[in-house]
């Protein structure tokens, strides 16, 4: 009997541009190694389900406080609160939330699943020479259903994008290459100890798996998130250059300059752990972007 | 010859409208109660109206008032009036409404102050055969008129003969003008131009808008500035071979004529220009002129011209790039046409295959054969959604099954077209009398050929168009009704038509689940879409079997321009959770806040329908947030939107990229956002000159494509 692998899936986000070449599908699975300070997609660190909760969209109905077994719902002078203490994320509130202000976020989905879902926009694919990129979350936490999902889309003639903060055993990069058509890598910074204070690792056998996949014939993009009083020392990019030079696979780099992950830790309930932090100005970007062309001689982009 | 550069007078051309220095004429004030006089004399006297009509537009355009300025390419400037379109109004009600008779008239005036329907006669959706404008010329044209006069003296030759012979005068005060405001090259040109067709291209150009400014005085908008880079390509291969441009040159030639369209935006509508498309040895139509015209287009930035690219798989790649970077800086006025799915719609229509390569968008989006048709694309203008609104609200309709709902729905619909078609086709008789199109027939072949006007079914096709509006609040209904009533069975019909009648009060959380959770048009949903499907194939069948009073026939159209608002304001609440007075969806577009698939789902939906069935036009228009189209992946992302669309069948697509904190900032300082513009339907527009509720309309959907 064929094995059905499935993951925690985040949301899957139709016809996106920025990951990956064309117009392309993103789908983001739960649970993420890193726990970047920085992150911009709260919601698909934990690999469970949680509550996500909109209060512009709330209308004060109070559905919710009737369904919940839990009383994590309370209405009162200030309107709708959620305790979340007493939410075990079972999802019954959501389910009877009319405007959609309460979402239960972490569907497990089977790869065939996730592929029916996106083969509706398989024409957009076509159209653009895009595809489907996993992304997350860490996708490589699953590497069967990862293979899986890539192995459907291959046999539809679609392009195959992983998307990956590469701090995973290199058995899992192993199980998924044979059906991937593009990496997309993210590289955080060079100082090992800064990265494990940033990140909650070293990047040591983060860079290792880079290198091995540099050998390989996978198109590898690296994208790195800037972020001011992090990861923007011009020295420490000097360092990334050298190193990137060494990765032949290395076709593009994008700079990813932080931007405030807009009311998504509110909707999480989960504290910003960078709220005073300010976007690095352009110039930073492209004086950072010109040391990575001279260095390793392909094309940089800033967002 | 000699080019001003544009850029340092870019103010100078834009004002030149506004501020016209006026070299002689009488002022409009002045000149319409001399109409006036005339027109009364001639009634009096039993005159026939076309005669009567052309030699009061020969006395308009001997005096009306006429400007030249120093620094301009073309002497075109006339002061407008809108004597024609005022007396066609009047003569409509004294002479096409009674025809009606008592009773439905006045279920006519009804009908349109409920918000139901409106019909009329539409005398205004032309194009004048362009091809024939240019190679005959102001004197070719009037030659003509006065050979058939010659042969035939019917009231129609007659009348075509005083038209052209006006237009010639018309020509040469322009002429007497220019050397009186010390340009000589003006003066030359039109003196050249009243006695032959052109032969440069600033001629050609300046040709076109002068036959624009006699027609639109003569009472009928000219719709279609006609199919620009094929005809006015040859003018520019003979000015380059002469020596008399190169490209540079021509770039600022285009670009101050191009400025005229914007100059003079307060005063007039959209002048719609088309390119590109197959030609008749099926080659794609586009060359160096369309790149040209799209390059002035985005230098000037300003609301008015719209263009229009005829798509097909030849287009040059080059040219849709073009075109989506400069709908991205938000100059939105850049329609992209599907013109396969418009030749299917020709050829159900039966019309020839030969004639197909002449296809003009008119107005907004409503396909014709240019020089053989005047489409008449809003004859009748309909509120589907009342149907909903009134099948809700009666108390003798008990269905037992969906399948009896949409019976009657379905019924209901037929009843209200074929009532509206019965009555236009006693109105449109009238329209020679009404308001007689005699410049834009005397430009036709046919009409010259039969002795007809365009109005008395003198062209070779002779359609009449219904635009049929809301049909996502039509299919969201349904499908609440469907879902809430037969299928969870949260409410009885009964129960919902008085929830309804109630304007949902005190059923909140019943109407939150039908917005929220029944199935809805625009998300690619088939509880949605089939019966989208049914309805829009309901409307098309029962208008294309109904021929028309001229010999043609009644076609669909699927779009709204700004009726969302305007019947939304006159509906009822609905059961798709739309409150009474709400506006209703517009073109072929999901409800606001309905398409929750993002565009992926609005297409997959919109590709369901059949836009062959569509000849009198439709359009999905694409809003985005500035973000979704950011940098040459954006780009990219939008011609992959529109490809998508035209490869799967889909018809007429334009985009709004925007951000609602730019809108809420143009309302609180409109000053600073002048430039802002909207594509409203066919309408192109600067956002502030919008209606309060459009723009809160607008903003609303703009925050729900955001968020």
């Amino acid at each position: 009997m064929e094995r059905v692998f499935s993951a925690p899936v985040a949301d899957i986000r139709r016809l996106t541009i920025h990951d990956g070449p064309g117009t392309r599908d993103t789908v983001f699975v739960k649970g993420c190694p890193l726990h970047c300070l920085w992150c911009h997609n709260p919601e698909s660190i934990s690999p469970r389900p949680q509550l996500l909760f909109r209060s512009r969209l709330c209308v004060n109905c109070g559905t919710c406080a009737e369904l919940c077994p839990h009383k994590a719902h309370l209405f009162g002078g200030s309107g709708h609160t959620l305790a979340r203490e007493n939410c075990i994320s079972c999802g019954k509130c959501a389910e009877g939330c009319l405007p959609g202000a309460l979402t239960l976020c972490g569907t497990t989905l089977t790869a065939e699943e996730v592929v029916q879902n996106v083969l509706r926009d398989k024409a957009f694919f076509l159209n653009s020479g895009g595809g489907v990129t996993l992304s997350g979350g860490e996708p490589l936490l699953y590497p069967d259903f990862t293979a899986e999902v890539f192995r459907r889309l291959k046999a539809e003639g679609i392009h195959a994008a992983l998307d990956t903060c590469g701090a995973v055993p290199f058995a899992a990069f192993e199980k998924v290459l044979p059906w991937t058509d593009r990496i997309l890598f993210d590289v955080k910074g060079m100082d090992p100890e800064r990265h494990r204070r940033d990140t909650g690792r070293t990047n040591e056998g983060i860079l290792e798996n880079l290198s091995r996949l540099g050998r390989l014939n996978i198109p590898v993009e690296i994208r790195m998130p800037i972020v001011p009083g992090h990861n923007d020392d011009p020295a420490e990019f000097a360092r990334a250059g050298e190193f990137l030079k060494t990765v032949a696979a290395v076709v593009s780099i994008r700079l990813l300059p932080w931007h405030r992950a807009e009311g998504k830790y509110a909707i999480c309930g989960i504290e910003d752990p960078m709220p005073e932090t300010e976007p690095p100005p352009a110039e930073n970007l492209e004086a950072l972007a010109e040391i990575l062309r001279r260095s390793v001689g392909v094309e940089v982009s800033c967002d | 010859m000699k080019i001003v550069d544009f850029e340092p007078n870019r103010e100078r051309f834009a004002k030149q409208y506004k501020e016209a220095q006026w070299v002689s004429g009488t002022p409009a004030a002045e000149l319409l109660p001399q109409l006036r006089e005339l027109y009364d004399g001639f009634e009096a006297k039993g005159v026939p109206y076309a005669v009567a009509k052309a030699k009061i537009l020969s006395f308009m355009l001997d005096h009306c008032r006429i400007a030249v300025n120093d620094f301009d390419l073309f002497a075109v400037i006339c002061e407008r009036n809108a004597f024609f379109e005022h007396l066609g109004w009047e003569r409509m009600g004294n002479i096409a409404v009674p025809a009606l008779g008592g009773e439905r008239a006045r279920r006519r005036e009804q009908a349109a102050q409920e918000g139901a329907f409106t019909v009329n006669v539409d005398m205004s959706h032309t194009c004048p055969d362009w091809d024939a404008v240019l190679t005959l010329g102001a004197s070719g044209l009037l030659k003509r008129a006065e050979e058939h006069c010659a042969r035939t003296p019917t009231p129609f030759y007659e009348a075509v003969r005083i038209t052209f012979a006006a237009f010639r005068r018309f020509i040469l005060r322009f002429s007497e003008a220019s050397r009186t405001a010390g340009r000589a090259d003006l003066a030359g040109m039109t003196d050249f131009l009243a006695d032959r067709p052109p032969e440069t291209l600033q001629q050609a150009l300046e040709l076109g808008l002068l036959y624009r400014e006699m027609q639109e005085l003569e009472g009928e908008l000219v719709r279609s500035m006609g199919i620009f880079d094929r005809q006015y390509f040859p003018f520019y291969e003979h000015d380059l071979a002469a020596g008399i441009l190169t490209k540079e040159s021509a770039l600022e030639l285009l670009t101050i004529y191009f400025s005229h369209c914007g100059a003079q935006a307060s005063c007039s509508a959209n002048m719609h220009y088309c390119f590109g498309g197959r030609l008749a040895d099926g080659r794609d139509g586009c060359n160096e002129l369309t790149r040209l015209a799209f390059a002035a287009f985005r230098r000037l930035g300003v609301v008015d011209p719209k263009f229009s690219l005829r798509v097909n798989d030849d287009t040059p790649e080059d040219l849709l790039g073009f075109a989506a970077e400069t709908v991205k800086e938000g100059k939105s006025a850049i329609l992209f046409i599907n013109e396969g799915v418009v030749r299917k719609a020709f050829l159900r229509n039966g019309k020839d295959p030969a004639d197909l390569h002449d296809f003009v968008p008119i107005g907004c989006y409503e396909p014709a054969i240019m020089g053989k048709e005047l489409c008449c694309s809003m004859t009748g203008l309909i509120n589907m959604v009342k149907n909903v609104e009134k099948m809700m609200k009666d108390p003798a309709f008990e269905p037992r099954s969906f399948d009896e709902v949409l019976a009657r729905y379905c019924g209901m619909l037929r009843e209200t077209l074929n009532t509206m078609m019965d009555w236009i086709d006693l109105m449109e008789p009238h329209w020679p009398e009404v308001n007689p199109t005699t410049a834009i027939s005397g430009t036709m072949t046919e009409c010259m050929e039969r002795g007809l006007d365009g109005s008395a079914a003198g062209t070779k096709y002779r359609s009449s168009g219904i635009m049929c509006a809301g049909i996502g609040t039509v299919t969201d209904s349904l499908a609440a009704v469907r879902d809430l009533v037969f299928e969870k069975k949260r409410v009885t019909f009964a129960e919902l038509r008085q929830i309804l009648a109630r304007n949902w009060e005190g059923a909140e959380k019943l109407r939150l689940e039908a917005f929220h959770r029944s199935p809805k048009w625009g998300n690619g949903d088939p509880r949605a879409d089939e019966l989208a499907q049914m309805v829009a194939a309901c409307a098309a069948e029962t208008i294309e079997r109904h021929g028309n009073s001229k010999g043609g026939h009644f076609q669909m159209g699927l779009w709204s321009i700004n009726y969302n608002l305007i019947y939304g304001r006159l509906t009822g609440a609905t059961p798709d959770g739309r409150r009474a007075g709400e506006c209703i969806s517009k073109n072929t577009c999901a409800s606001i806040g309905c398409d929750r698939e993002g565009i992926a789902g609005m297409i997959a939906s919109a590709v369901k329908l059949d836009y062959s069935h569509f000849a009198d036009g439709s359009v999905l228009d694409v809003m985005l947030p500035a973000r979704s189209a950011a940098g040459e992946a954006g780009t990219a992302f939008l011609l992959n939107v529109f490809q998508t669309f035209r490869k799967q069948g889909g018809a007429f697509m334009h985009f709004n990229i925007l951000s609602p904190a730019a809108l809420r900032a143009a309302q609180k300082e409109p000053e600073k956002y002048a430039n802002l513009q909207i594509r409203l339907c066919g309408w192109n527009v600067r956002f502030i000159d919008l209606r309060k509720d459009m723009q809160e309309c607008l903003i609303r959907e703009a925050e729900w494509k955001e968020a």
